[in-house]
């Protein structure tokens, strides 16, 4: 079974696909999704699938932008790109950057099934991943530093902390729990919380603190916060003021 | 009579312009020698009449004075006669003695020679015997010395001539010729008693030597005795009219014969029973002279050729070019505006053509301008349009229905299909461009039901419009736009659920329809780039601006008010007018 992860800002249209598409038969099997792309960076290692259906026109982090990180940070997953934009410009940007398929809305469930097929044929040709460059004896605290450092950045998570400092990704999300004993996105994502509620404090609004953490999707922001904080973001602002 | 007039004066206003020129220069030259006959009529040939007279008068005067004269002087030269002692002896004879006669005789050869034009010299005594000299033959009627009326009349000139015709009877001329007689009395001596008389008949040749050099071609002079009888005939063989002789000494009319004027002037020669007269006929080359008439012709030849040289000169620089720009610009009847690419003269009609230029220059300008400000809104609306329609949002609303037919009731799935229908309908219907605020309403309304749908509610629409208004006219698709914007570039970037509202009134006959969200706003800056960048936002809102703008004629149609992270207001500002059912 071949993992998926949807990432459209309509929650219909996950549902849709979720609901339509024969995932078993075709050998899939979807583990994921996202509302933005600001939301799959950060979860997407937790998710680690092996084919995203990306939509084109999403706020904060298009499907464009979002593919290039992507196929920079798993140059093995692939990528299928569901757009209502007919667009000649986007299909060719999408072909250049590596994307494997792009297909127009509304959905035609053939179109999608004939497309997960080809994807299905490139995935069984691939080597499966291996764990190339493991460095001992890393610094944690210089680790936590690093994240510390880096908050603010909104394409910052799992993958892009282990390619900076070249270790495997699974690596180093076990060892970073073992030192630790969370994972890593959940240090990274508390900690922007933590600084959130500085900026909350100062009666800041919730899509500008969403900015300057790191999670420009507000959206996706209001439910960290809420899941590291424990109550929303303007019920904090209310009790703080 | 009115209809006359309006007839000439379309005529006049009809011809061209070169003919108006001709035929004002015929009429002033018309006009010129008119003012010249009037003035020979009635100033010229008054004057000239008046000349003539005095000049009549004058050589009247003159020529009988020199018969005066020419009397006189035969008059001085008769006392040769008169003193002669052969002469006096025959006279103071007691009966006439030829002997004495014929010793007189020399003195009258002598005289006779001296003197010319003399018919006939008589010597007569009181008693009737008499001697004479005669150069032709004439008759000596003695009856009349008897008579005393005859002889007191010589009597009275007391030693003085007496001038008559015929010697008032005493003579005749053999060929009827009128004589012309100077009897005169002669004296004793001694005891100045009357002892005979002296008679010198004239042959009226003499008046002929009188006359002779004071006549001209067109100037008769004559003499008439007091009845009006003609003493002295016609040299040109010319019959000489019969005049009226007045009372006066003088005397002068104006006579017309065969259409001419002629002067009449008569003269009575004193101490004769002569009439001295003149007839002229009137000739103004005779009163005005030839330098006068060739300075008037040269002056009317002048003024011609300058007349000419004025219709040349106006021909070459007014109307003639004039003519040329008016037919090239006549060009423009045939449609495009061609600018005029003739030479012309640097002058007032120079400048008329590069006036003109100009004026086309701007006209055209003005036609591009409007042309591509046409091209603008209609490419602005139709941008618009296939932003919609490019079928992006119909596609992504039909996934959305296709998950509510999956999961809701379907109900619910079929209100959504009515309302993407009756969106689509509305959104996509043709005709005027302008359409009730009502229609705009309602497809704003099922343009955030159907987003609501796709975005899970976090859209919360209120509408603030009197009923009284929704009947406005407004161009078509000027909210939508403003809405989409309000959506994707506020409230979904809040990530909070968002208000958008759309609220109307009038003021002062403007229509303010305001599009407030309370999503994340704008900063100055954004404000101020909103129609200068060409971003997604700015796409939506500038076209829509402009479309207002031109489709008004108007600029101030729109404010836009904002604070960061609270809201964005954009409030149009439309005439306020019923819409109009074409």
């Amino acid at each position: 079974m071949y993992r998926v992860m949807i990432i459209d800002d309509e929650r219909a249209l996950r549902e849709l696909l979720k609901k339509n598409i024969k995932w078993e038969e075709l050998g899939y099997k979807v583990v994921g999704e996202a509302a933005s792309g600001i939301e799959a960076i950060n979860t997407i290692d937790d998710i680690r699938p092996d084919l995203v259906m990306v939509d084109i026109r999403m706020p904060f982090m298009d499907g464009i932008e979002f593919s290039k990180l992507a196929i920079k940070r798993y140059p093995r997953m692939k990528i299928i790109v569901l757009t209502a934009y007919d667009d000649f410009q986007y299909a060719k940007e999408c072909i250049g950057i590596g994307i494997s398929q792009y297909l127009l809305k509304p959905i035609v469930r053939a179109d999608i099934h004939e497309a997960l097929k080809k994807v299905a044929e490139q995935l069984k040709d691939e080597i499966p991943e291996e764990d190339s460059i493991i460095r001992e004896n890393t610094n944690i605290v210089y680790l936590k530093q690093y994240i510390r450092d880096h908050y603010n950045c909104s394409d910052i998570n799992l993958s892009s902390i282990a390619q900076h400092f070249g270790f495997n990704t699974s690596y180093l999300s076990r060892m970073f729990k073992a030192e630790t004993g969370e994972n890593l996105i959940d240090f990274l994502n508390s900690y922007r919380m933590e600084i959130a509620k500085k900026h909350a404090s100062e009666n800041k609004m919730m899509y500008i603190t969403a900015k300057l953490v790191g999670i420009p999707d507000p959206n996706y922001f209001g439910k960290c916060f809420k899941k590291y904080i424990g109550i929303s973001y303007s019920e904090y602002q209310k009790t703080i003021l | 009579m009115k209809k006359e007039k309006t007839r000439i004066f379309g005529w006049l206003s009809g011809m061209k312009l070169k003919q108006k020129m001709r035929y004002f220069f015929l009429l002033i030259t018309l006009s010129y020698l008119v003012l010249f006959i009037l003035l020979y009529v009635f100033y010229l040939r008054g004057n000239m009449t008046e000349y003539m007279k005095k000049s009549n008068k004058d050589t009247l005067v003159s020529t009988s004075n020199s018969f005066i004269h020419e009397l006189d002087r035969v008059s001085t030269l008769s006392h040769l006669i008169i003193k002669n002692n052969f002469v006096r002896n025959y006279l103071k004879a007691d009966q006439g003695d030829l002997q004495l006669a014929r010793d007189a005789m020399s003195v009258l050869y002598d005289f006779n020679s001296t003197i010319n034009n003399i018919s006939s010299i008589y010597v007569i005594r009181l008693d009737g015997e008499f001697f004479n000299v005669s150069n032709s033959i004439t008759n000596f009627n003695q009856e009349y010395i008897k008579e005393e009326a005859w002889i007191s009349k010589i009597a009275d000139r007391s030693g003085g001539c007496l001038i008559s015709i015929n010697g008032d009877g005493v003579f005749h001329h053999r060929s009827n010729k009128p004589l012309i007689s100077m009897l005169r009395m002669i004296y004793d001596v001694d005891s100045q008693q009357p002892i005979g008389y002296l008679a010198i008949n004239f042959f009226n040749d003499m008046l002929y030597s009188v006359l002779s050099g004071v006549e001209g071609e067109d100037k008769l002079l004559s003499f008439y005795t007091a009845d009006g009888t003609v003493i002295c005939d016609d040299i040109l063989g010319e019959k000489y009219p019969d005049i009226n002789i007045g009372a006066g000494e003088i005397g002068q009319y104006e006579m017309n014969k065969n259409g001419r004027q002629e002067i009449v002037s008569y003269y009575q020669i004193p101490d004769t029973p002569l009439i001295l007269v003149s007839i002229e006929k009137t000739s103004i080359f005779k009163y005005v002279s030839w330098n006068i008439i060739l300075i008037f012709i040269a002056v009317l030849l002048v003024f011609g050729a300058g007349m000419t040289g004025i219709g040349i000169f106006v021909s070459k620089t007014i109307t003639t070019p004039i003519e040329r720009l008016s037919q090239s610009m006549s060009n423009v009847k045939t449609g495009w505006l061609h600018r005029v690419s003739i030479d012309l003269p640097n002058d007032e009609i120079g400048h008329l053509k590069v006036s003109y230029n100009n004026m086309l220059v701007e006209i055209n300008r003005l036609i591009e301008q409007l042309v591509e400000k046409e091209t603008q809104a209609q490419r602005a609306e139709l941008e618009i349009l296939q932003e919609q329609i490019k079928p992006h949002f119909l596609y992504n609303t039909l996934d959305t229905i296709g998950y509510l037919a999956l999961e809701k009731p379907r109900d619910e799935v079929y209100d959504a299909i009515e309302t993407l229908g009756n969106f689509y309908r509305k959104f996509l219907s043709k005709g005027s461009n302008e359409i009730e605020l009502r229609e705009e309403v309602a497809i704003i309304r099922d343009y955030l039901t159907l987003q609501k749908l796709r975005y899970d509610n976090i859209i919360k629409d209120i509408y603030e419009i009197d009923e009284a208004l929704m009947e406005y006219g407004i161009p078509k698709l000027i909210l939508q736009p403003l809405v989409e914007n309000s959506i994707y570039h506020g409230i979904r970037l809040k990530g909070e659920c968002g208000i958008i509202k759309i609220s109307a009134y009038e003021k002062e006959e403007i229509l303010f329809i305001h599009v407030y969200d309370n999503g994340i706003g704008m900063s100055q800056d954004q404000m101020k780039n909103l129609l200068m960048k060409n971003n997604s936002r700015s796409f939506g809102f500038k076209g829509t601006i402009e479309r207002i703008q031109y489709f008004y004629d108007r600029k101030d149609v729109y404010e836009i008010r904002s604070e960061e992270g609270e809201y964005c207001e954009v409030i149009l500002k439309l005439p306020a007018r019923r819409k109009k059912y074409v």
